[in-house]
């Protein structure tokens, strides 16, 4: 016969596993999934959602070269120059998160919740300027974006045990950029190779 | 027999209804991250692994600032909340930084949060993300988490 005091610490015990949890989750041995296999398996799971932590943080992407003009001539002349750039959203959860997916609509819902601002996945900035170049010089056309980063946790609820565990945690970061945020454009003369 | 073992086991689950802590005093300087877990009633600021247990669920978060900004406290529970028409865990604030400074707050693990003011009302119960909680936090001395 087992005992009741037996009995008891296996109900207790039971009762305790079934619902822990481990927090940022990004152990990669054995026993414990990836960040990336337990991010690729939310959208699906019981419960998935952002919260985020901390300020939105707001920063100036790097620049891209976006166009150009040259003038090989020997005299100053006025030029047409075309220019486009496009940023995108990346993440530290190895996962895609954007606008085509589960994750990308949760997470949108989740900033507008909570910043009260549309988070836009990507941004393309396309127009054309006219310039003056000087005699054996080139234009660039440099564009930045302004950007945003939030830092949020990930909290995923299973049905079943997953890797021994019904709650999960996975903190992380997201940059892109909100709705509205502006572009940078720049010119910027340097010798032409003629 | 069978009656007396879902007693002690019912027992043993009312062991984590109720729990009422207190966070230390003049804790937090700006912009800390700190944890408090019920299941140890332990409290730091240099990581949750040395606070809570490794089944204890994440309950609620709490910050001093708006939009999740400011000092952010974790609070760590056994369980989920397990939904049963009762404030399970209740947390005095002290002389935190987080007392009458909850300005924004989460949501975790099927928790409820509940503001209680000092004259015995209630704000919440507020589930899943708050970033402005002014209108109460402000008055706030004590967590309740249902």
């Amino acid at each position: 016969m087992i005992s009741r005091s037996k009995v008891l610490a296996a109900l207790a015990m039971a009762v305790a596993a079934m619902f822990t949890a481990l927090p940022a989750a990004n152990a990669t041995h054995a026993g414990q999934p990836t960040v990336q296999e337990l991010m690729s398996r939310c959208a699906g799971a019981d419960y998935c959602q952002f919260k985020p932590y901390g300020a939105m943080t707001i920063f100036n992407g790097s620049r891209q070269l976006a166009g150009s003009g040259t003038n090989c001539t020997s005299s100053l002349m006025t030029r047409v120059i075309n220019y486009s750039a496009t940023t995108g959203t990346k993440n530290t959860f190895g996962v895609e998160i954007s606008g085509g997916v589960e994750l990308g609509e949760i997470f949108t819902a989740s900033i507008k919740a909570s910043y009260s601002v549309e988070w836009s996945f990507s941004s393309t900035k396309t127009d054309e300027i006219r310039q003056e170049v000087a005699p054996r010089k080139k234009v660039n056309i440099y564009a930045s974006k302004q950007k945003s980063r939030v830092n949020g946790t990930w909290e995923i609820h299973f049905g079943s045990r997953y890797y021994g565990h019904y709650y999960w945690y996975v903190n992380g970061s997201v940059e892109g950029q909100t709705k509205g945020q502006a572009w940078d454009i720049r010119a910027e003369e340097v010798k032409a190779v003629c | 027999m069978k009656q007396m073992i879902s007693r002690k086991l019912a027992a043993v689950l009312a062991v984590s209804g109720a729990i009422f802590a207190l966070v230390p005093a003049g804790t937090a300087s700006a912009a800390q991250r700190c944890d408090f877990s019920f299941s140890t009633g332990k409290f730091g600021c240099t990581g949750s692994s040395s606070v809570r247990k490794s089944t204890d669920v994440i309950g609620a978060r709490i910050y001093t600032g708006t939009d999740y900004t400011g000092d952010m406290l974790t609070i760590w529970v056994p369980q989920p909340c397990p939904k049963n028409d009762k404030v399970d865990h209740f947390m005095n604030l002290n002389n935190s930084s987080w007392r009458n400074r909850v300005n924004s707050a989460q949501a975790f693990s099927t928790c409820w949060v509940w503001l209680y003011r000092k004259d015995g009302n209630r704000d919440g119960p507020f589930q899943s993300n708050h970033p402005d909680l002014t209108f109460a936090g402000d008055r706030t001395f004590q967590i309740g988490l249902s």
